[in-house]
């Protein structure tokens, strides 16, 4: 008998160990996905050995309280502020260190991961409380432990087809659109956080209604009318976006028209000063007058080279970039910059063809330099910004230089919040180093001399 | 001796830049010469990477026939003399200069349309690198550090340095100096081992420059610098550190 006691214990250590792995990677994957791009090992380790020592943490504390069964209602209370609080605020505490960005985002969305283990769980719990009662009360140990492993093991990994769904739409994207504003965020971080509690508040206050079968229709219910919610958002927000895109098409081809109707006026230019000097250089031929002829040819030399239009010059830089989006994105800007009548520079000097980033990530960053630039550069004397891109075989860099009216503190900048103008307007530049943070082949340097404020971002392509 | 190069793959041209650098040379009295006048990159590269010494450069950006065009040949020769002049002659005026001075350092750019112009700017850019090197030999000898970005190796004031921090990206570092961030790939220990004792660990990841550290924080374990900032310090170092500096004050 007494092999048997220990093989029970066996059995059952090695299935809260394969539990708390589900578990916990479940956590990991589903709250990632709605965070991250890509999966993070680093935080995946750390996260299922922190999940372990507390998954102990919570058995003993349980056993602490509901060794007589004396403090029931006390160990309920305590085990469930400890299964959803822990496990939460290890995981928000891991992802914050790394990413010290949104705290909101960063804990809605491990309350959302929660809901749906919570969700899962326990309607397993009551399904096999309903259906398979007479396993329970079974004398066999080992289908026990089967039933044990179809709540704690088979219950979570249900969160997976949630995984597959939100990634399916990429619903992340969305997700970050409901952190725009600080309002958004904190509605929403709210709402999560309800989201989360309304399963153990009802299976707390309730507890013999989670047991019937119209919990376990509730629970299905609540499941999919959530992720239906989240998907009409999801949908709503990209239509908005999608409306807003066009808009910026719009403007985009207005300005590409504009750049065109200006070439197209310096064409004209061109060819009529060219006519004129031509019928003067025949005139001179004609009498002969080879001197005259010479410095004529050494004036329209010059001529030509020092009026060449700046349209001209800057379409020839544009034309070396081969992404549409990147080109319409830096029209728009070189249209913008005009009108504020600041200088603007434009250098690529090479082709290029590929970017070594996420194009939607490198517009925004690129957007986010080239604003920066541009309000500082209003604020300076001499108003000049320059925009340097270098595509070389290894790595693609670019180089953002302005002039400024006040020299900025470097290290300050990087603070979130940040602005040498207020509240709330430094934000750019804190989402731009979130962004490059995100990749492993990104560099971002910033450097300051007397005049010129400078920012680098260097893109490494992978070998 | 300074060695003055030439690479212009145009015969006439060369021609008028070797005639110019030489009297222009002889008429100051210029501790220098012109010591290849060549219209093959390859061949300069050749010469200057048996021979590596601060030089002067006139380069063409068009070179026609060759895998190198101006830019990469730039970036070639500063591999090998990463303080030398490399001053740039081409046809166009709306060349992407400022590319070429932020990566490669250029110290300035020579149209080669208009002859007499062209000569002047020859003229002028020996003049400029004379004077420069005046300048620099009455400056006080400075220590630099030299971190590699990528590709790029960058040379950092030793004295403008705050701090290195790790980053949360692995094997990152980011470095706080006077006027510049850095982002990195390095190892603070590396780091550590070339610059203590005047930099010194003072948590797992910051390593911080003594004389840029304005007071202590016990109570917080926090240490502020000079320009504000705040950095961590373990509590095994505290002890360490209010000594050390004690020591500075005095």
């Amino acid at each position: 008998m007494r092999d048997m006691q220990t093989y029970m214990w066996l059995v059952m250590f090695g299935l809260l160990i394969i539990s708390a792995i589900v578990n916990s990677y479940v956590w990991f994957t589903l709250s990632s996905e709605l965070l991250y791009k890509k999966k993070n090992l680093d935080i995946c380790i750390k996260f299922t050995i922190g999940y372990f020592i507390y998954a102990f943490l919570l058995i003993a504390i349980e056993i602490l309280f509901a060794w007589d069964y004396l403090e029931y209602a006390i160990a309920g209370l305590v085990g469930w502020f400890w299964e959803i609080m822990g496990a939460c605020v290890l995981l928000i505490l891991l992802y914050y260190r790394r990413n010290k960005g949104d705290f909101l985002k960063i804990a809605s969305a491990v309350f959302i991961c929660q809901f749906y283990l919570k969700n899962f769980t326990s309607f397993f719990e009551t399904f096999s409380l309903k259906f398979m009662i007479g396993f329970y009360q079974s004398e066999y140990f080992l289908i026990q432990a089967l039933m044990a492993l179809f709540v704690q093991v088979v219950g979570p990994a249900g969160g997976l087809i949630i995984l597959i769904i939100l990634r399916k739409v990429e619903f992340r994207k969305h997700f970050a659109s409901l952190f725009d504003t600080r309002k958004k965020g904190i509605i929403t971080y709210i709402l999560c956080f309800l989201l989360m509690c309304s399963d153990p508040v009802i299976s707390f206050f309730y507890a013999d209604w989670t047991n019937s079968n119209l919990y376990m229709i509730y629970a299905v219910s609540i499941g999919f009318v959530i992720i239906l919610l989240m998907l009409f958002i999801a949908t709503f927000e990209t239509n908005r976006i999608k409306l807003n895109s066009q808009e910026t098409l719009i403007l985009q081809q207005e300005a590409y028209l504009q750049s065109l109707e200006g070439l197209q006026r310096e064409m004209q230019a061109f060819r009529h000063d060219y006519k004129n000097m031509m019928s003067g250089l025949y005139l001179q031929a004609n009498e002969g007058d080879i001197i005259g002829v010479q410095n004529f040819v050494k004036d329209s030399l010059q001529y030509f080279e020092r009026n060449l239009g700046t349209e001209i010059k800057q379409v020839t830089q544009l034309n070396n970039i081969h992404n549409m989006q990147v080109k319409s994105l830096l029209m728009v800007k070189q249209i913008e910059i005009q009108e504020k009548n600041i200088d603007f520079k434009l250098e690529v000097l090479k082709q290029i063809e590929t970017i070594g980033m996420d194009v939607e990530d490198f517009l925004r960053c690129l957007g986010i330099l080239l604003d920066n630039a541009i309000e500082a550069a209003c604020e300076s004397r001499d108003k000049r910004v320059s925009l340097m891109l270098l595509n070389e075989d290894k790595e693609m860099t670019v180089v953002v230089e302005n002039t400024f009216g006040k020299k900025p503190e470097l290290h300050k900048i990087w603070e979130k919040g940040h602005s040498s103008k207020g509240e709330n307007r430094g934000i750019g530049l804190s989402s731009y180093r979130q962004i490059v943070e995100q990749y492993s082949n990104t560099m971002a340097s910033t450097s300051c001399n007397d005049s010129t404020f400078i920012q680098e971002l260097r893109i490494r392509r992978a070998a | 001796m300074i060695s003055i190069f030439a690479c212009e793959d145009d015969s006439l041209i060369r021609g008028a830049i070797e005639k110019e650098i030489k009297s222009h040379i002889m008429i100051l009295n210029y501790d220098m010469e012109l010591t290849l006048c060549t219209g093959d990159p390859e061949e300069l590269i050749e010469y200057v990477r048996e021979n590596p010494k601060r030089g002067v450069y006139f380069l063409d950006i068009e070179l026609r026939n060759s895998k190198y065009d101006g830019f990469d040949l730039g970036k070639e020769l500063r591999k090998y003399d990463s303080r030398g002049f490399i001053i740039y002659v081409t046809s166009y005026h709306d060349l992407a200069f400022k590319t070429f001075q932020y990566h490669i350092e250029a110290l300035d750019y020579i149209v080669k349309s208009d002859p007499e112009e062209m000569l002047s700017g020859i003229r002028r850019c020996i003049d400029t690198v004379v004077k420069r090197m005046e300048e620099e030999a009455n400056d006080e000898r400075k220590e630099y550090y030299t971190i590699k970005v990528l590709d790029t190796v960058k040379h950092i004031l030793i004295s403008d340095i705050y701090f290195f921090e790790t980053s949360s990206r692995t094997h990152r570092i980011i470095l706080y100096a006077e006027n510049e961030r850095i982002d990195f790939i390095g190892k603070l220990q590396e780091i550590e081992d070339d610059l203590s004792p005047r930099f010194i660990r003072t948590h797992r990841s910051f390593l911080l420059n003594i004389d840029k550290i304005k007071e202590l924080n016990v109570k917080r374990n926090e240490i502020i610098m000079t320009n504000g900032q705040v950095c961590l310090m373990s509590r095994q170092m505290k002890s360490l550190l209010i000594k050390k500096i004690e020591e500075r004050s005095k």
